[in-house]
């Protein structure tokens, strides 16, 4: 009986968890990008995860732990290590930004450009959804580590995001992006960034695999290096309240 | 939600007369809350909060129950007041609340006048690139209150803001010279007036690409006292302050209204620039504001550092400056001021 109900998880999974398929030719910029953020929990119902910093600045090492909850535009990242930051909130609703601390209360606007930590900017630690904010055009294939990529250059499609510009190299037989290039306004290259996808999520029947740690490297000063390290992926239904700026703060 | 507090408070008070030692220490709750969800989409609440909103860094002009935001010294806590609480959320874009601030809790009158309930309906809209808000409220026998404020997301360093609230006539109160003792009337002359009264802050805020955000607030009060009112207002305050010091008890009263006039600012136009850079080297975070009466030209510098020494240590310090001469905003009570602090965190 044990066996039975063994191959029968195994014919489910084997039907249910289907194999990414692979992209046609003429697969669009905009649809590799849609694909790719669903590895970053963009584009997804609601999704939660566990992040650790680690942010390497002029030497010193700086560490924190946080948890994400992200849905569509909108996430709470709630900081949970080391002490002194402990039951810090970051808010996100679509462009709008608020730091909360606790003993203050008053949440505080802030932009995406703001810092978090090392590296690592507030838009960084949300969830990724590069499809919704870029315009993408494809470069051509390059080979990164080994692995095929679609070389893209995305060109944010309004002034409220993160990055003006940026090169992203996405996998051709993972469909995920395995690098990223980000631009200032005058087009100086200031932070370069890598992704590893020992995670793995099921959606809508289909194994998605997802960021396991992304390093971002400060292309000013090379030493200075910051590490996001992502584990606990759930993919849940999360309600309005989770992201109301109101019951949070009152 | 429980926040239970100790604290002993040693004072050293320094004046051209005499040195003097305080020491005092209390425990008590300043903030707790117990919060029931109806629905996923209606909540009710009681309990001893500190309600603070809007996107001002100077302070909260749309906020009726508290206009200092306690951003001007981050290390002090704001006393809790008691509220009830209903709050439903139709959709992700808007929220309705009812707010009822039913008891003073650890809030502070400076006034010394009792307390009076105030109740509030609150509506909240969050679109893509910006978020709004408004706020009715009314305070018993007190006046109607209209206000809000609204931010919008520019570019992904730049934030245009907006905080008011106004009302018909004000409850502001006003320095009139008197034949009676002890020479002055402080009333409310202006509360049946069929202006409208209230105050008006505009911002924006930029942050740079090296990290470093700049906010810059003008703020218009057109309450706030003319030229000859606030002449007025130091004389009757110097008057009133010299009768008490000569053992006149019967001042004490209209001394303790000239602390609290009803007035957010005592004058009408301000600038308000503040610089903010956190996580300098990853521990230190460094804030400097500086507001400027536009009217008597006094100012208020306050600086702001937080050095987190090790993952439960931080050291904080705030220094504040004042200047301007002795009849004007800031510059009538406080030369400077110091503080210097511990916060260990487990």
């Amino acid at each position: 009986m044990r066996y039975v109900v063994a191959l029968l998880l195994l014919l489910t999974v084997g039907v249910l968890g289907l194999p990414l398929p692979s992209w046609a030719d003429d697969v669009s910029p905009a649809e590799i990008l849609k694909q790719s953020d669903a590895a970053r929990g963009g584009g997804l119902p609601g999704i939660k995860w566990a992040i650790k910093l680690t942010a390497v600045d002029d030497g010193e090492t700086q560490k924190q732990e946080l948890t994400v909850q992200a849905r569509d535009n909108d996430s709470l990242v709630e900081f949970k290590q080391p002490p002194k930051i402990k039951g810090q909130k970051l808010l996100t609703v679509e462009r709008n930004m608020w730091f909360i601390k606790p003993g203050l209360r008053k949440a505080v606007p802030i932009s995406a450009r703001q810092r978090l930590l090392g590296q690592a900017s507030n838009g960084d630690v949300a969830a990724t959804n590069y499809a919704g904010d870029y315009q993408a055009v494809l470069l051509g294939e390059e080979m990164v580590n080994g692995d095929n990529c679609y070389r893209l250059e995305l060109t944010a499609r309004e002034n409220q995001v993160t990055y003006d510009r940026i090169l992203y190299w996405v996998s051709k037989s993972r469909h995920v992006g395995v690098q990223a290039e980000f631009y200032t306004v005058s087009g100086k290259l200031f932070k370069r960034a890598t992704f590893e996808y020992g995670n793995q999520i099921d959606y809508q029947g289909q194994h998605i695999p997802f960021v396991s740690k992304m390093i971002i490297i400060d292309e000013i000063n090379k030493n200075n290096k910051t590490t996001l390290e992502y584990s606990n992926i759930q993919v849940v239904a999360l309600p309005d309240r989770i992201f109301n700026l109101q019951l949070l703060t009152h | 939600m429980l926040k239970p507090r100790f604290q002993y408070i040693w004072e050293h008070v320094d004046t051209t007369s005499e040195d003097d030692d305080q020491n005092d220490s209390s425990a008590f709750i300043n903030e707790w809350r117990i919060r029931a969800g109806l629905t996923n989409r209606v909540f009710v609440s009681y309990g001893r909060e500190v309600l603070l909103w809007g996107p001002s860094m100077l302070f909260s002009p749309s906020n009726p129950f508290f206009v200092d935001n306690g951003r001007s010294d981050p290390f002090r806590e704001l006393g809790g007041r008691d509220y009830l609480q209903a709050i439903y959320l139709p959709n992700q874009n808007l929220t309705f609340s009812l707010i009822s601030n039913v008891a003073q809790g650890r809030g502070v009158n400076f006034d010394l006048s009792e307390f009076e309930r105030t109740d509030a309906i609150k509506m909240d809209y969050i679109g893509q690139n910006g978020y709004g808000s408004l706020i009715l409220s009314h305070q018993q026998d007190g006046l109607n209150q209209i206000g809000g404020y609204f931010q919008l997301t520019l570019s992904d360093a730049l934030l245009l803001y907006g905080e008011g609230s106004y009302s018909q006539g004000t409850q502001a109160l006003y320095p009139y010279q008197s034949v009676s003792p002890p020479g002055w009337d402080f009333v409310a002359s202006k509360r049946d007036d069929h202006g409208i009264f209230g105050t008006s802050l505009l911002g924006l805020a930029y942050t740079f690409a090296a990290g470093p955000t700049v906010n810059v607030e003008y703020i218009y009060n057109n309450a706030g006292y003319s030229d000859q009112e606030a002449r007025d207002y130091f004389d009757m305050v110097e008057q009133l302050g010299s009768d008490f010091a000569g053992g006149d008890l019967s001042v004490a009263s209209l001394l303790a209204q000239a602390a609290d006039p009803r007035l957010p600012l005592l004058r009408r136009h301000y600038m308000f620039v503040q610089f903010l850079n956190t996580n300098i080297r990853n521990k230190l975070d460094v804030t400097l504001r500086y507001t400027r009466s536009l009217d008597d030209d006094s100012g208020n510098f306050i600086a702001i550092f937080d050095l987190a020494a090790n993952d439960n240590t931080h050291l904080f310090a705030l220094g504040l400056v004042n200047h301007g001469d002795a009849q004007s905003e800031f510059g009538r009570y406080i030369d400077n001021q110091w503080l210097v602090g511990v916060n260990l965190t487990f």
